[in-house]
This record gives structure tokens, sequence and C-alpha cells, in this order.
């Protein structure tokens, strides 16, 4: 049922990172309407605990606003969005060249690798 | 809040719990793990007050007397011993007759979301089928403290997940909790707040399982089997 999480992070913050990624890649729309917390917990399988944390950090990133009686909703301001990305883009970046230099790879071998691969 | 306060037990002159303390609060999905024999349901019907301790206290709200406990505290056993000739629906007026606390709409809501037939006679049930009556008939009662012994004990995981689902769609946490004796980590690890692990007489781990995926790397299974190894 639901939805597989990572065992290294915290269920809520995975959960969050999901719903980024999917304004960011246009699943869901500035404006969209979100599931309830109950129908969202059953969704990916969590209690509603879990999902009323998620979406009070939606809430306190400003993607999203909660209407009296109606819902919770993805903001319609674009300009939040687009920055939300921008951090998102920057993390997973950060994240990566963390990882290769770890690994002991420098950032210009992994440069040449990457232009190589995808014509940058 | 239902706490327990160095609370000891013993059959005869084998000790169960040594000294347990634990505070658990409202609003919350916890379960309670540790190997077989350890003494979980033992546990579980002294939280419930069905045993008393022999040393110690079981305090509700910080009080120890038992007035509006019933009515607090909805207890599921393991076994079963429902009347065999009964149907569903009859269970359901028997418990109203037994539970002031108990809302057939309640039960019967949770009944037809698993999509459970009322007039089929318990004796003709299947186990998976008797599981979800149980849980139907439990979660009627409006209670703040559902004590669930080994829930998923034996049963296939398509009536396990059912049983996942009704917990997430029928327990409203902001005023109740839910402690669960399991071991079967694979079903509850993403539904739990807590863990708490009961060994050697005592409850060793109480536990944020946010806390223990961010400090420890590790889901409820993983911590649970690091402690038997």
């Amino acid at each position: 049922m639901g939805i597989e999480f990572d065992k290294d992070r915290p269920i809520y913050v995975q959960l969050v990172e999901r719903i980024c990624g999917e304004l960011v890649s246009g699943v869901r729309q500035p404006g969209d309407k979100l599931p309830s917390v109950r129908e969202f917990a059953l969704e990916v399988g969590v209690n509603t605990n879990t999902v009323q944390n998620v979406y009070k950090q939606l809430e306190q990133m400003q993607l999203t606003e909660t209407k009296r009686g109606q819902g919770t909703f993805i903001t319609p301001d674009i300009l939040k969005i687009r920055s939300m990305r921008e951090d998102l883009k920057r993390q997973l970046v950060d994240r990566f060249l963390n990882n290769v230099e770890t690994m002991g790879f420098t950032q210009e071998e992994v440069l040449q690798t990457l232009k190589e691969r995808g014509g940058i | 809040m239902l706490e327990a306060r160095n609370v000891q037990y013993q059959y005869n002159k084998r000790v169960v719990l040594e000294d347990v303390n634990v505070q658990i609060e409202l609003g919350k999905i916890i379960v309670l793990a540790g190997e077989n024999g350890c003494g979980k349901t033992t546990f579980l019907k002294l939280l419930a007050k069905l045993l008393p301790p022999k040393q110690g206290q079981i305090l509700l709200n910080g009080s120890q007397t038992a007035r509006d406990t019933l009515a607090s505290i909805a207890f599921m056993p393991d076994d079963q011993h429902f009347h065999p000739y009964f149907n569903g629906e009859q269970l359901f007026y028997f418990f109203e007759t037994q539970f002031h606390d108990f809302q057939q709409s309640k039960a019967r809501e949770i009944a037809s979301f698993l999509k459970l037939d009322l007039a089929e006679k318990i004796s003709k049930m299947s186990k998976g089928n008797i599981s979800r009556l149980k849980l139907a008939a439990t979660f009627g009662r409006r209670s703040c403290y559902y004590l669930l012994d080994e829930p998923f004990e034996g049963l296939d995981p398509l009536v396990r997940e059912d049983l996942v689902k009704s917990l997430i769609q029928f327990v409203d946490l902001e005023k109740a909790t839910i402690l669960m004796s399991t071991n079967e980590m694979d079903d509850v690890s993403k539904i739990a707040d807590e863990l708490m692990i009961l060994k050697d007489g005592k409850i060793i781990i109480h536990e944020n399982l946010d806390v223990v995926r961010s400090v420890h790397g590790m889901d409820a299974k993983e911590w649970f089997q690091s402690f038997y190894k």
C-alpha cells in the first residue's frame, strides 16, 4: 500500500520533497487543490499526523494556502514556486557533488563527464 | 495521558514486568514490540485495567480511579471469544449493551469500508473477516486509548493492509491514541509515530520514529532488530 520511503530521513520530509517535485514537474499546478489530510494519508499509506506536518511545512514554505472550509491549495504565486524550484535544484546539485567528492572525484572530472554525456 | 509508574507484575513466581515506567500521550500511533512471551499482552491488560499491577500504578490523566476508565480505554484482545452463533449485526448490538461509548453508526461505517457482510454468522466467517469484524467493533467505541494486542498476527497481507487502511481512515488522532503490540514492522513502520520496546521486564526504548530515522538512519524494523543482536 502507498509508497516506499528512504530509511534515513523522516517521512514528512520525504513527502514535502515529493510534493515540491510534483510542482517542479508540473504534475501539480498553481492553484490546484491538495487532497484532504485523510485522503492523502490513505493514498501514501502514512498516518494523519505525518500529513498534518507535511501540510504545515508547505504552508511555512509559502507554497500552499489554506482557505477556511475549502481546504489546502497550491499557491497561485508563480514566483514562490520558481524560487522553490531554484532551491531544490541547488540542493540536488549540492547533494550530488557531495557524493562524488566523498568518493574522491574532482569537480573538474565530473564536469567533463557531464559534458561528454549530455552535450552541455 | 495514560501512564505506568514503577509497574511490576508476576505470575506466581515468574516476574514478567519488573519495573515499567512509561507515559502515553494522546494523539499518537505507538507500536509496542518485543520477543514472544516478553509480557506485551500483560502490559496492555494492565494499562486497560483488566489486571491489577502487583506493585506500582496505572494512571489515567494523573488519577488512579477506575470510574471513567472503561469508557476511555478500548482493549482489543489477540484471541476472540465472540459468540459463534452471532452474526456481525448481533455482535454490534451486544457491544452496545456492554459499552456506553459504543456507536452503531461508526461500527457499521467501518464494517462497510471493510466490505463485511454483517448478516454472516461468526462461525462461518474466515479468519480475516473475524479480524475485520473485531476491528470494526473495537473502533465503534468512542475511546481515547485503543490498545490492540497483535492485530496482524496470522493474517494474510491483504487483510493486514485493510486493517492498516482502516486505522488511517477511522482514527481521529486529535482525540485518540493507538497502542498496538506487534513485531510486524513492515506493516506499521509507515503509520507509527513512536516505537516502544519491551525487554527483560522493562520498556527499554520509547522513541519517536522521525528521530530514529534522522539520528540513526534506520527505519523501525532495523532499529528494533538492532536490540536483539
